[in-house]
């Protein structure tokens, strides 16, 4: 049994090698037209971005999860879709991916999670934490995965401001 | 005709992609110039994949301590279905059995991980905070935590437990061993398995060195089955180390700030043992 599978694999191959690049920029195209949000009907809805479920934080557990239910359980912050994506990139350019796209509304819940602060804001240090007031909204920076994000908290009870 | 000149068309512009980067010479290697070319006689008996992969497992068990460099493409599909190809460069430092250190560069400063067997901090020098928690005793149970609790994953993290072929060889449906290649001027075993989820490929150093080259994955159980590529380079099976290197020590200025966790639902049934 095994011999056989791996002569057609052999045969498999040989062809895939020759058609590979050919092949690669089909499936890309079909791949392309099928039109998205086949899944994406749950939380987190037609703004998910699909990444290798081991490497979305940044590549960890490859190849065998032990942990497989527990990766997408937390998309439920729609103030910042892409948390979970760990992308090295200079967001400044419009790179459509990761929590840079997020925007920021006038009014904010406490325990909102937002990426990046809303202009003019001043800083407020209160017991050795450093807030951020931004029109009297506070904000606290928190690691979220790898990347530095901000939590929207209840306003400090006394403090001062740096500027 | 046309097929060749289709052909030349992509693979050009990838050669150019991959010279782009031109990576330092792998300082255990010898440098391969284009003038030179690289004979390796076949072996006489075709290798088993398992046995390879049982090979390099075993050989990077018997390492004490390494360095390597991590240079990891991962493939996002936007809700367009456009992909895009996501960079990421690591330098991971291992002093077993429990110190770690991860360099994660990017062109706002990066970012550093240590761990020194107690704790572990993750400090990101351009916005210059940092936070810190308890971590257990091991490296294997401290990149569990990372990644349970504080969704924090390192690329290629399997490769860097403990006992890496208790994890690599579960769940195999299939294995193949596809042959050898040259993997930047290094002669590696080219190797190919199938999980239910999950197509992954490695190549691995072929000699008295059996090292992990280079890691492709891709991901079935996500619509559209992304990929990942890893390229592990710079080994070095020697590295000197000092104390503040899994350590850290914040600067004066730094603020600390906290993690937000996993949700405790999230997290595993097993974190309380």
């Amino acid at each position: 049994m095994h011999s056989a599978r791996s002569t057609y694999l052999k045969r498999a191959l040989a062809v895939a090698l020759i058609l590979g690049p050919t092949l690669a920029l089909v499936s890309a195209e079909v791949e392309a037209r099928r039109g998205g949000g086949g899944r994406g009907g749950g939380v987190g809805g037609g703004h998910e971005i699909r990444a290798p479920r081991g490497n979305v934080g940044g590549g960890g557990r490859d190849i065998n999860r032990g942990d497989y239910n527990r990766r997408d359980v937390n998309v439920n912050r729609d103030v910042n879709i892409n948390r979970n994506v760990d992308v090295d990139v200079d967001r400044h350019w419009g790179y459509p991916v990761g929590a840079g796209a997020v925007a920021v509304g006038t009014a904010v819940a406490v325990g909102a999670i937002v990426s990046t602060l809303p202009s003019s804001c001043s800083t407020f240090v209160a017991d050795g934490v450093t807030y951020q007031n931004c029109g009297g909204t506070y904000y606290a920076p928190r690691y979220d995965g790898p990347n530095v994000v901000y939590e929207v908290v209840s306003p400090p009870s006394s403090g001062f401001n740096n500027q | 005709m046309k097929i060749q000149l289709l052909l030349t068309a992509i693979l050009l512009p990838a050669l150019t992609l991959f010279g782009c980067a031109s990576p330092p010479t792998d300082q255990t290697t010898a440098p391969t110039t284009a003038a030179t070319p690289v004979i390796s006689p076949e072996p006489a008996v075709k290798p088993q994949p398992r046995e390879v992969l049982k090979q390099m497992a075993a050989y990077l068990r018997s390492l004490d301590r390494f360095a390597v460099r991590v240079e990891k493409t991962t493939e996002l599909i936007l809700p367009t279905d456009q992909r895009l190809h996501a960079d990421q460069t690591a330098e991971i430092a291992i002093q077993k059995p429990n110190r770690l250190r991860v360099n994660f560069l990017n062109l706002s400063g990066g970012r550093q991980l240590f761990y020194d067997g107690k704790s572990f901090s993750l400090f990101t020098p351009g916005q210059n905070v940092y936070a810190s928690a308890a971590a257990p005793a091991t490296i294997d149970e401290t990149l569990d935590r990372l990644e349970n609790r504080y969704r924090l994953s390192l690329p290629v993290a399997d490769l860097l437990f403990a006992d890496p072929q208790s994890r690599l060889v579960q769940h195999l449906k299939s294995e193949t061993y596809v042959g050898r290649i040259l993997i930047r001027g290094v002669v590696c075993h080219h190797l190919a398995f199938q999980t239910p989820e999950v197509d992954w490929e490695i190549w691995i150093e072929d000699g008295p060195r059996p090292l992990p080259r280079r890691l492709v994955l891709t991901d079935k159980s996500v619509e559209g089955s992304p990929q990942m590529t890893a390229a592990l380079s710079d080994w070095n099976l020697a590295p000197s180390f000092a104390a503040d290197d899994f350590t850290f020590n914040p600067p004066p200025t730094a603020q600390k700030i906290q993690f937000l966790e996993a949700a405790p639902a999230a997290r595993p049934a097993k974190a309380a043992q």
